[in-house]
């Protein structure tokens, strides 16, 4: 009669009645080791206890049904989510000069690189740009107006 | 205080800014060494229109190379001017003339690119 109703229990509850016998394996070998050092009972108290091992071993196998697993390495998480200290720092920063220069004219893009990357000086940036030293200067002079305001500088 | 000619304030304030705020340790995006040598090296030889060269805005790691590579490219000319038998003005002569040279080259290329988008517009 117990095997049935933990066979109907591991249906309902698992969704797959063949996991009953090995449940009902480990709920009589709890029994077993409850009962050891105690005095004799019953039969009825004994079906009692290996019903409750039973019922608490068909709980444990939901619940762990329902933890989300992942199969893989972390590696794997590392690759799909990067470290969080970068993520910070860069949701902090709100001077985004690759967004502002990426809409810009090409000119104004190398004459900022130049002065930034190499360090080249306003008169060099304006020979390589094929104009004057004023007109490369009054060409940067909105986006490096920008970055003071920001740099609060 | 204020700032030179140069804007030198403003920009070494930007690379500290990069530097803090755009950690990259996987080295994202990032340009190539050789690209980086020649971005300090001989920018003038380098299509920095290309919008891949904005990434050094947002990496500390590359503004990081780059730094590195100026003070090498600094500490050669330095060692270039000393041990040289010519005299210091002689070396900044030379490398003076170098650059000359290689911007000549530069605005050449410049030059013959833009006819000849001029020639495929009439052409058209």
């Amino acid at each position: 009669m117990e095997l049935e109703k933990a066979r109907e229990a591991a249906r309902t509850h698992l969704g797959d009645e063949q996991l009953a016998l090995e449940m009902m394996e480990l709920a009589i070998q709890q029994t077993a080791e409850y009962l050891a050092g105690l005095s004799p009972i019953g039969v009825e108290e004994t079906r009692l206890i290996l019903m409750r091992f039973y019922r608490n071993e068909v709980r444990r196998r939901q619940r762990a049904g329902r933890r989300l697993t992942y199969r893989g390495s972390a590696m794997d998480v590392e690759r799909l989510s990067p470290s969080v200290d970068c993520s910070f720092a860069r949701i902090e920063a709100d001077l985004d000069l690759e967004a502002v220069l990426n809409d810009a004219p090409a000119d104004l893009r190398c004459a900022m690189l130049l002065r930034y990357g190499s360090r080249s000086q306003w008169g060099e940036v304006a020979e390589i740009l094929l104009k004057s030293k004023e007109a490369t200067r009054k060409l940067c002079e909105r986006e490096l107006k920008k970055i003071r305001k920001k740099l609060e500088l | 205080m204020r700032d030179d000619d140069n804007d030198t304030r403003l920009f070494d304030t930007l690379e500290h800014y990069i530097l803090e705020h755009y950690p990259n340790p996987e080295r994202i995006g990032c340009l190539d060494q050789d690209l980086l040598r020649r971005f300090v090296e001989t920018p003038e030889l380098l299509d920095l229109s290309d919008p891949k060269y904005l990434h050094v805005f947002k990496c500390a790691e590359c503004t990081r190379e780059l730094g590195d590579l100026r003070r090498i490219r600094e500490a050669r000319i330095q060692q270039d001017v000393v041990s040289s038998p010519f005299s210091s003005a002689g070396m900044k002569a030379i490398e003076k003339w170098r650059r000359h040279i290689v911007t000549a080259a530069f605005k050449t290329r410049m030059l013959v690119r833009r006819f000849v988008e001029r020639l495929k517009s009439v052409f058209r």
